[in-house]
């Protein structure tokens, strides 16, 4: 590999000469292994730093300094993750369907019945020479016709 | 006009400003007393710091005024930093690696801490902190050219400490 371009980066870094991005990629080209040696031996400079900023207070500082502010602190909301199957997140979809299946099976079911009862019908029509259609269907009655069968049996008596 | 909240606008500035102070004071309570007192400065004047452009830059600079204060009342008081343990380095190196590891980390940051004051200010802010020229330039109070040759002074006296370290170690 030409570490010729981490070199030139170095020497601009060393002269203040780099931009934010040139040192990005030096400290990246600075952690690689298996460097020169008139390059890795400024390897520390960058581990150092890395090392120096990751230096912090800890939360107890949190709480101390909010309560010498006067910051009032906020009740802590803690959420519980639940550990859910693929099946237990599936079976809102699983219920959908099996709620689509019924439907469709009970209109299949309604429409092949009716099927079956139309072509029985035309089965004792064609045996019997009766309509069984027309038995089943409420007779409408002509209510001048009522009257007058009504009429003679009136006469009868 | 924004309205300033502690734990949104001025808490994660905490450990920024403790580096910055450790880098000056070199002293741990030393460092946390200055955020303190940043920390409380900033909320009293919490009205003004709405109008200010950046928070971070006022923090920074409130941040190392009074650090500095701290260091010229306690001048000679400083104690050492390198208390932390240096970097592990790959876990196949063997001990005698390890050991002049650690050795030239103490090193670079004996020289680190040798510094003058102003030197370590610009280290801390541009190659700790990763702050861009224009604005560790603005929270040190100087102008960007100052700040590029002040860096270049820095970066070579940690770069002749470490090669003496390895000079020395061959």
């Amino acid at each position: 590999m030409d570490y010729k371009f981490i070199e030139q980066l170095l020497e601009r870094y060393f002269a203040a000469e780099t931009t934010a991005e040139e040192e990005n990629l030096l400290r990246a080209g600075m952690a690689m292994p298996d460097l020169p040696e008139h390059i890795a031996k400024y390897r520390e400079i960058f581990e150092c730093m890395r090392s120096e900023g990751e230096k912090g207070l800890g939360e107890d500082f949190d709480q101390h300094i909010m309560q010498v502010c006067g910051v009032a602190e906020q009740p802590r909301i803690t959420v519980h993750a639940q550990r859910r199957s693929l099946l237990q997140n599936l079976r809102p979809l699983w219920q959908a369907a099996a709620a689509v299946a019924i439907f469709a099976l009970v209109g299949i079911g309604a429409g092949r019945s009716f099927n079956d009862w139309e072509s029985n019908g035309d089965e004792v029509q064609m045996a019997t020479g009766t309509d069984i259609k027309q038995m089943v269907k409420p007779s409408v009655v002509d209510p001048a016709q009522q009257t007058a069968s009504a009429d003679t049996l009136k006469m009868e008596l | 006009m924004k309205e300033i909240d502690f734990r949104t606008h001025l808490l994660p500035l905490k450990d920024k400003l403790y580096r910055l102070a450790l880098r000056i004071t070199q002293n741990h309570p030393e460092a946390q007393d200055v955020v303190q007192e940043t920390f409380i400065r900033a909320w009293e004047r919490r009205s003004e710091l709405a109008k200010v452009e950046s928070v971070e830059a006022y923090m920074l600079t409130v941040c190392r005024n009074l650090s500095i204060d701290r260091c010229e009342k306690c001048e000679n008081r400083n104690i050492p930093l390198s208390q932390t343990d240096a970097d592990a380095p790959a876990a196949d190196a063997s001990a005698q690696e390890r050991l002049e590891h650690d050795e030239r980390i103490r090193s670079v940051r004996k020289a680190l801490e040798l510094l003058p004051l102003r030197q370590r200010m610009a280290i801390q802010l541009r190659d700790i902190e990763g702050m861009s020229y224009h604005d560790a330039a603005h929270a040190m109070d100087i102008t960007e050219d100052v700040l590029r040759v002040t860096l270049h002074r820095a970066r070579t006296a940690l770069r002749q400490a470490l090669e003496k370290e390895f000079n020395y170690g061959l």
